[in-house]
């Protein structure tokens, strides 16, 4: 199942779910798996549009609260113009990309972080085995 | 067969929007200076340039040079080299790509770039290696220049015979450019009989009773064997003492359980609109696999 960490109620799910995949240029079928929207478990107040100058003098004070909000690793939340903790994301410890392995007994057993290890079979994936790799690994943990 | 669909599916469904992974990256300067690339001059620079190598396996992904062509059009051949003691070694296997450049106007320093894909070509980049890419003239006719770095810390060697033989590295401009790859993820070995963390008396859980072994084997009033003794050690410090049974206590009081749920948004899902999390799958005895990112 995923958890969308970056988008959060108000967001277009559209092309996350791919229910109208005629309009998204990033799939070309239903998904079928659960997805949700990673919720917010604390916003912080203080760091906020109006609490922010316009360094960039683009007319805008979003680029510097959202890297403030950032640096504090924190998520910018650009649709509701909040700063937040993600809820799922902060009780697993899941940086973005994080796929998170867990056994019948709830252990975590695997964690990949995707940005690093591209499962692509259309890109390097398939030179560097990736994608089975990442896939003999989940059959192993079912089968044990 | 329903298993290795409903996986595959699962792989799939995840989408890898990647952020490059750079093995190098050097932008041009702007000065319009570089490196003479003939068929009497070789260039051939380090990488990584950091005072360590690459620290794990790479997939050569892309490569990207900056130049400034010296006639209509030139045939090059760009290389990967293994590095042979601080000077340019032998070509990888497959890592030899002949192309033409040509000229595309290239703005007020005439600087050009060009980009291509190695994606088909499974050029493995080693962990604790360096590597070179080299820069060669195929014919007496096709002559470059590789645009000067903006830095002067790149090591760099020259051949005047086609990459046969190299001079004494040095140190100054390398040549503008972008070299990418994709990690090789192995998988850890997972150890399916190992008791957990803390259950001494080795009966499949956490209670009362590990609570009791382990402080009777600190006080000294019972033995422990080699796999008790690590099993043991709940902090993981290196020893067994009175920080690994109040470690215990809490866990068995609190005990660590990935406990969330949220509601399933996709439409097109078999739980959709139920709420969902580890306590559920758990629950039905699944394994799960929880991705945290966006999908497209």
């Amino acid at each position: 199942m995923g958890i969308n960490k970056y988008q959060y109620s108000g967001s277009s799910d559209t092309c996350m779910l791919c229910d109208d995949h005629e309009s998204c240029n990033n799939c070309d079928e239903e998904r079928t798996l659960p997805w949700t929207n990673d919720i917010p478990s604390q916003i912080f107040e203080g760091i906020s549009l109006e609490n922010f100058e316009d360094l960039n003098d683009d007319g805008t004070t979003e680029d510097e609260t959202a890297t403030a909000c950032q640096s504090l690793g924190y998520i910018w939340n650009a649709y509701e113009d909040e700063c937040f903790i993600a809820y799922a994301a902060e009780i697993m410890d899941a940086a973005l990309r994080d796929f998170i392995l867990v056994d019948r007994s709830g252990k975590e057993v695997a964690r990949i972080n995707l940005t690093g290890y591209n499962p692509d079979p259309q890109g390097a994936g398939e030179c560097s085995g990736n994608y089975e790799s990442i896939k003999s690994l989940i059959i192993d943990i079912i089968e044990n | 067969m329903k298993l290795n669909i409903s996986i595959l599916f699962l792989l799939i469904n995840i989408l890898f929007a990647q952020d490059r992974t750079y093995l190098f990256y050097a932008t041009p300067s702007g000065s319009g200076e570089g490196w003479e690339i003939s068929s009497e001059n070789s260039f051939s620079q380090k990488f990584p340039i950091t005072s360590y190598p690459l620290n794990e396996d790479y997939m050569l992904e892309r490569i990207h040079i900056y130049y400034i062509l010296e006639g209509a059009s030139a045939n090059i051949q760009i290389k990967i080299r293994q590095d042979n003691n601080g000077s340019p070694g032998e070509t990888l296997d497959g890592a030899s790509w002949d192309i033409t450049l040509q000229g595309h106007g290239g703005g007020l320093s005439g600087i050009e770039e060009y980009i291509f894909y190695t994606t088909s070509d499974c050029v493995l980049l080693e962990e604790d290696n360096y590597y070179w890419i080299s820069l060669n003239s195929t014919d007496e006719n096709s002559q470059i220049k590789w645009a000067h770095t903006s830095g002067s810390y790149y090591n760099y060697s020259i051949s005047h015979d086609s990459g046969e033989n190299w001079s004494p590295s040095e140190t100054g401009f390398g040549g503008a450019g972008k070299i990418s790859g994709e990690a090789v993820y192995y998988a850890p070995e997972i150890n399916y009989n190992t008791y957990e963390n803390g259950d001494v008396n080795l009966d499949g859980g956490l209670n009362v009773l590990d609570v009791v072994a382990l402080s009777s084997f600190i006080l000294g009033n019972i033995e422990f064997n080699a796999e008790q003794i690590e099993i043991g050690d709940f902090n993981q410090d290196g020893g067994n003492n009175i920080l690994d049974v109040v470690g215990l206590v809490n866990e068995i009081l609190n005990p660590t359980i990935l406990n969330w749920t949220l509601q399933d948004i996709n439409p097109n899902s078999n739980s959709y609109s139920q709420m969902i999390g580890p306590p559920i799958y758990l629950a039905e005895d699944k394994i799960t696999g929880y991705y945290f990112g966006k999908a497209g």
